[in-house]
This record gives structure tokens, C-alpha cells and sequence, in this order.
């Protein structure tokens, strides 16, 4: 379980999230939406233990961030930022294994290489393992930095990790947006548990068990994903009428009206 | 830029620095031939005249040692530091390390005298590496301090923090210079402008050992500086515990170019040029780096150094213009081609 327990995070004067509490289980998916600036990055951020609180605390199995060392971090949730420069010309292949860098010691050389590789098969960025990171595409960075990821949360097929996915999908086309979102959906019904910041809704709508809005700095809804996404509500939030337009089929998606 | 398809490059480089040590040792106003290295070995059993072993053993080896100690340390204290600041334009002479280390050390020439009888003789010749890692230290602590903010660094305000840097220790180093001596003055001269000149056993045992611990305790850190390249945030995610890491390469930098100044004073752009060719030959990843780029800084400086001892014969070059000589155009090029890539 990880867990947020009435955090505070602020930045000089300006408080950005203010009690917030948030739980992902494992196999369980929650979507995180809002509008710009909310501080949908910021939870995430703090979730991953990269935000000093000013209170409340963030627990993973129990125990507070400050008492788990880096590796064993690693081993126990993967995250994926939003924007992720590489230095030097690293290739595709090489990234995807410093995914693995925690479980050095306890799998080979070889092993890791196979773990990223199935992870970039997985991404549709294997054509990319060999070519240097900085010459490719903003969409084709993104697979790769999914894959090393992905490769991070497999390499212990008996654990279940947690994956936090800051708006993974922006610059994606629509079918990697899609398996990048079933990617993840697979390892929730392995057993991992996901959070992910998402500005499309029909992609949270799809993909999430829960979602949360999160509204100048406070979580201001949690629930199921079919009632939270409930269109007077989300009107509200984003100031825009939206609509939920039946397919006839049995899904339905949401559009500004 | 792809890297080349070799599959045991450590080996490759590790015999053209051996090579590069038995011409340089080969290689002066008293020529030695390379089966005369054999037997100063104990490998041949062909006899040794006394004036050559003298050559050998006193001038030319203790030379050989220092340039390729230092050459390696420079090298691969360059990729470490390239990689803290995630910037291949990161180098200890640039940014100032280097002149923080010679500007302690002329300190401790000029002034040390007079603390200099409380010290135990025994240790005194370890005054020098000692002053001079503390003065890398400080300077690589405040070129830190000012262009990284969270794990990013700010490459127009790192640069300019190292012209400022040279700026304050070459004023220091002046004025040491006008309270100096005229035999201290010989000694500071011999410091700004690099050089393998002088250099005895004695002198250099002490920096040679800081050396011999700093620069191959580099290499276990290798995969968590490929990590660092994802950004110090993702090496935190992937298992890194970045800020130790961070002061682990601080001091160990500042302990390698330290300890390299103490021997030769200030040579400049090796550890610029080596780790770049390196990369461009074998790729960013540190395992093969680090080493690599030790073997080529090492073998690099002890070729430029037996050039600078023979090209103006009898007098000698300083070693810091040939390096410059070589590493000015060479980063003005790495400059142009990375402004022209759109950024620095």
C-alpha cells in the first residue's frame, strides 16, 4: 500500500498541496486529473519522495519514506517524470537497463538485457535500442523512458511493485497512448499498483479503477472512475461544459459540449 | 556519432599506453633502447650500464610515472566531474579545480615556511597533495554550489563560475608571487605553467599514493554515473543514493587533481579531451569510460611530455602550452559543434 496521509507541501510562501490524503492498493489503477497547476506533479512528486513535506507523512507498506534506503526504493515502486533529458549518447538499450540498476547483483548481465529488451518490445522502441537516446523523437524518448519503467517493475516477477506515471501519454500517438496505458492496466491485474496523472479523461474513463481531481492543491474528489467522471462535476472543474455522449455499445466518452 | 563496434577496447588501450611509457622512456638526450627497459626490468638478462640505469631509473622513470599518473587522474577526474554536472564541457582546469589546487599549493610554498616547523618531517612531503586537494575541494564545492540548482546545472553560469574562479586564484597566485622570494619565485613558476621538470621519487611518492587510491575508486561508482545521466531525480528512482554519491565524486575529483597538480602544477584540457574522444570511440557508458579514458589522458600526457623535453632540447617546453596548444582549438570546435546542435 502506498499511502498519503495528510500531506503539505509548499514551495517558499506559496502552499501547493494541502492536506491531501491519497491510497493506492495493489491491483488497483488511479487516475489523477485537474486542471494546469493543481498540483496533480506535485502529489506525484511528493508520492514518489521527491517533495519534502511540511506535514503529514507518505507511507509505502506501512513505513515512512525516510526509512527505506534508495535500492530498496527501486524495488518497491518505479516512476516515470514528465520530461526526461538524457546527457550524453546513451542508447536506447542502455537507459532501458538503468531501470534495473537496483537489481544489480541479483540478476546477470544477460537477464537484465533480456528484462529490457522484452520491456522495449513492449513500448514498440526495440528499433530504438541501439541508436543513441538524444537523436531521437520527443514520442520515441518517451517509449524508451516507458520501457526502462516497465523493465523496472518485472525485474522481480514475484513482486508488486508501485508505478507512478507522470501524464505518460502526452506526446504519444494514439496507439502508443494505448499501449502505453494497457501496459500498465496489465500489471495491475498482475497485481501492481498504478497512479497516474492523466489530462485526457476518456483515457482515465478507460484505464483507471479510481481517479481523483485535484483542485488548487487539495484531492476535492476520490471515487470510482464512472462517478467521479460524472460530467456536471467535471463542468465545474474545468469551467467548460462537458457532455458524456453514449456509444450505444456500453461505452461512452466525454466531450466539451 | 556511433560508437564503435569494439569489443575489448581496455585491453587495445591499455597496450598503446604501455607502448606510449616504453617510447617516452626511450625517447631523450640519451637515447636507451627499448631491450635495455627489458633488462632495467629484470626481464632480459642482457647487462645494464651504470649511466643508463641512472637515466633510467633517477630522470626518466619517475617523469614517465608522474605524466601518466597525472594524465589518468586528470582524465578520468574530467569524466566524473563531466557527469556530476551531466556536461561533457565540465573539465578541472576550466571550472577552476585545477588553480583552487595550485593556488593552495603556492600558498603553502610561499607562506608555509613558517608553520611548516610545527609539521613532523616525516610528513612534510605530503604537505603539498594535501594543500592542493583542499584547494580543488574548495573550488569544486563553490563551482557547485553556484550553477546547479536542484540536480540542474546552469552550463553559461558553470562556466562563468570557472572564469571567475581562475580570475580570484590567478589574483591570489600574483600576489603570492610579489611577497615571494627569489627561489620561491623559480618553485611558482614551475606551478602555473605545468610541468614534469623536476620531478624526483621523493617528491612525488606522496601524491602518487592519494593517486593510486582516488582514480581506480572511481570505477565501482560506474553504473550510478550512467544513472546520473538520466537527471539526479530518475538516479534517485532507479536506486541511487544521489547525495552521497555527489559528495563521493566531489572529493574524489578534488583528491585526483589535487594530488595531479601537486606533481605537475597546472596542465590544462586533458581532462577535457580524453573522456571526449573516448565517448566518441566507445560510448558515454562509465564502465569502459572511466578506463578508458585514463589509459588515453595517461598515455596522451606522457607523449606530450617527452615532446616537451625533446622538441626545444636542451631546454624544455612547458608541458600546460602543449596541452593548450592542442586543447584550445579542440574546445573551441566542441563548442561550435555544440552551439551549433542547439545548446550548450
Amino acid at each position: 500500500m502506498l499511502q498519503a496521509i495528510g500531506i503539505e507541501v509548499r514551495a517558499r510562501a506559496r502552499t501547493l498541496l494541502r492536506d491531501v490524503s491519497l491510497e493506492v492498493a495493489p491491483g488497483e489503477f488511479v487516475a489523477i486529473i485537474g486542471p494546469n497547476g493543481a498540483g496533480k506533479s506535485t502529489l506525484l512528486n511528493a508520492l514518489a519522495g521527491d517533495r519534502p513535506l511540511s506535514s503529514g507523512e507518505i507511507l509505502l507498506d506501512g513505513r515512512p519514506f525516510g526509512q527505506w534506503s534508495k535500492r530498496e526504493l527501486a524495488r518497491r515502486r518505479a516512476v516515470l517524470p514528465q520530461h526526461s533529458a538524457v546527457a550524453f549518447d546513451f542508447t536506447g538499450l542502455q537507459i532501458a537497463m538503468l531501470g534495473l540498476l537496483a537489481f544489480r547483483g541479483s540478476l546477470s548481465e544477460r537477464e537484465m538485457q533480456a528484462l529490457a529488451e522484452r520491456a522495449l518490445a513492449e513500448t514498440e522502441a526495440l528499433a530504438f535500442a541501439d541508436r543513441p537516446y538524444t537523436v531521437l523523437s520527443g514520442g520515441e524518448r518517451q517509449r524508451v523512458q516507458l520501457a526502462r519503467v516497465l523493465a523496472q517493475c518485472d525485474a522481480d516477477p514475484a513482486a508488486t511493485p508501485f508505478l507512478l506515471l507522470d501524464e505518460p501519454i502526452t506526446g504519444l500517438d494514439l496507439s502508443h497512448q494505448h499501449a502505453a496505458l494497457a501496459s500498465a492496466r496489465r500489471r495491475v491485474d498482475r497485481g501492481l499498483g498504478v497512479l497516474a496523472v492523466l489530462h485526457d479523461l476518456n483515457m482515465a474513463a478507460r484505464y483507471a479503477d479510481r481517479v481523483g481531481i485535484v483542485e488548487d492543491g487539495r484531492v476535492t474528489n476520490l471515487g470510482p472512475t464512472r462517478e467521479t467522471l460524472a460530467p456536471d462535476r467535471l463542468s465545474h472543474v474545468f469551467a467548460t461544459p462537458i457532455v458524456r455522449i453514449e456509444t450505444g455499445s456500453g461505452t461512452a466518452f466525454l466531450s466539451p459540449g | 556519432m556511433t560508437a564503435l563496434a569494439l569489443r575489448r577496447p581496455i585491453p587495445l588501450f591499455a597496450l598503446a599506453a604501455v607502448a606510449s611509457v616504453v617510447a617516452s622512456l626511450c625517447i631523450g638526450a640519451f637515447p636507451v633502447g627499448p631491450g635495455q627497459i627489458l633488462s632495467a626490468l629484470g626481464l632480459s638478462s642482457a647487462p645494464l650500464d651504470d649511466t643508463t640505469a641512472a637515466v633510467l631509473y633517477a630522470i626518466r622513470a619517475p617523469r614517465v610515472v608522474a605524466a601518466f599518473a597525472v594524465g589518468a587522474a586528470l582524465a578520468a577526474g574530467g569524466a566524473a566531474m563531466q557527469s556530476l554536472f551531466r556536461n561533457p564541457l565540465a573539465d578541472p582546469g576550466l571550472l577552476g579545480v585545477s588553480s583552487g589546487a595550485a593556488l593552495a599549493a603556492v600558498a603553502t610554498i610561499v607562506l608555509g615556511e613558517r608553520v611548516m616547523h610545527v609539521v613532523p618531517p616525516e610528513l612534510r612531503p605530503w604537505s603539498l597533495p594535501v594543500a592542493a586537494f583542499l584547494g580543488g575541494l574548495a573550488a569544486t564545492v563553490l563551482v557547485y554550489r553556484i550553477a546547479a540548482r536542484e540536480g540542474v546545472t546552469l552550463v553559461g553560469t558553470l562556466l562563468l563560475a570557472g572564469i571567475a574562479i581562475n580570475a580570484l586564484t590567478s589574483a591570489g597566485i600574483g600576489m603570492l608571487v610579489f611577497v615571494a622570494d627569489d627561489q620561491q619565485l623559480r618553485t611558482l613558476i614551475f606551478w602555473t605553467m605545468g610541468g614534469f621538470g623536476s620531478v624526483t621519487w621523493v617528491a612525488i611518492v606522496p601524491a602518487l599514493l592519494i593517486l593510486a587510491i582516488s582514480v581506480p575508486t572511481l570505477l565501482p561508482t560506474a553504473h550510478l554515473l550512467d544513472a546520473l545521466a538520466l537527471g539526479e531525480r530518475e538516479a534517485g528512482h532507479v536506486g541511487v543514493d544521489v547525495e552521497r554519491l555527489k559528495k563521493r565524486l566531489v572529493a574524489q575529483v578534488a583528491l585526483a587533481v589535487g594530488a595531479g597538480v601537486a606533481i605537475s602544477g597546472i596542465v590544462g584540457f586533458v581532462g577535457l579531451i580524453a573522456p571526449h574522444i573516448v565517448r566518441l570511440l566507445l560510448g558515454p557508458s562509465h564502465r569502459t569510460l572511466l578506463p578508458a579514458a585514463a589509459l588515453f589522458g595517461g598515455a596522451f600526457l606522457v607523449l606530450a611530455d617527452a615532446l616537451a623535453r625533446t622538441m626545444v632540447s636542451p631546454a624544455e617546453l612547458p608541458i600546460g602550452v602543449l596541452t593548450a596548444l592542442v586543447g584550445g582549438p579542440f574546445f573551441l570546435w566542441l563548442l561550435a559543434s555544440r552551439a551549433a546542435r542547439g545548446g550548450l
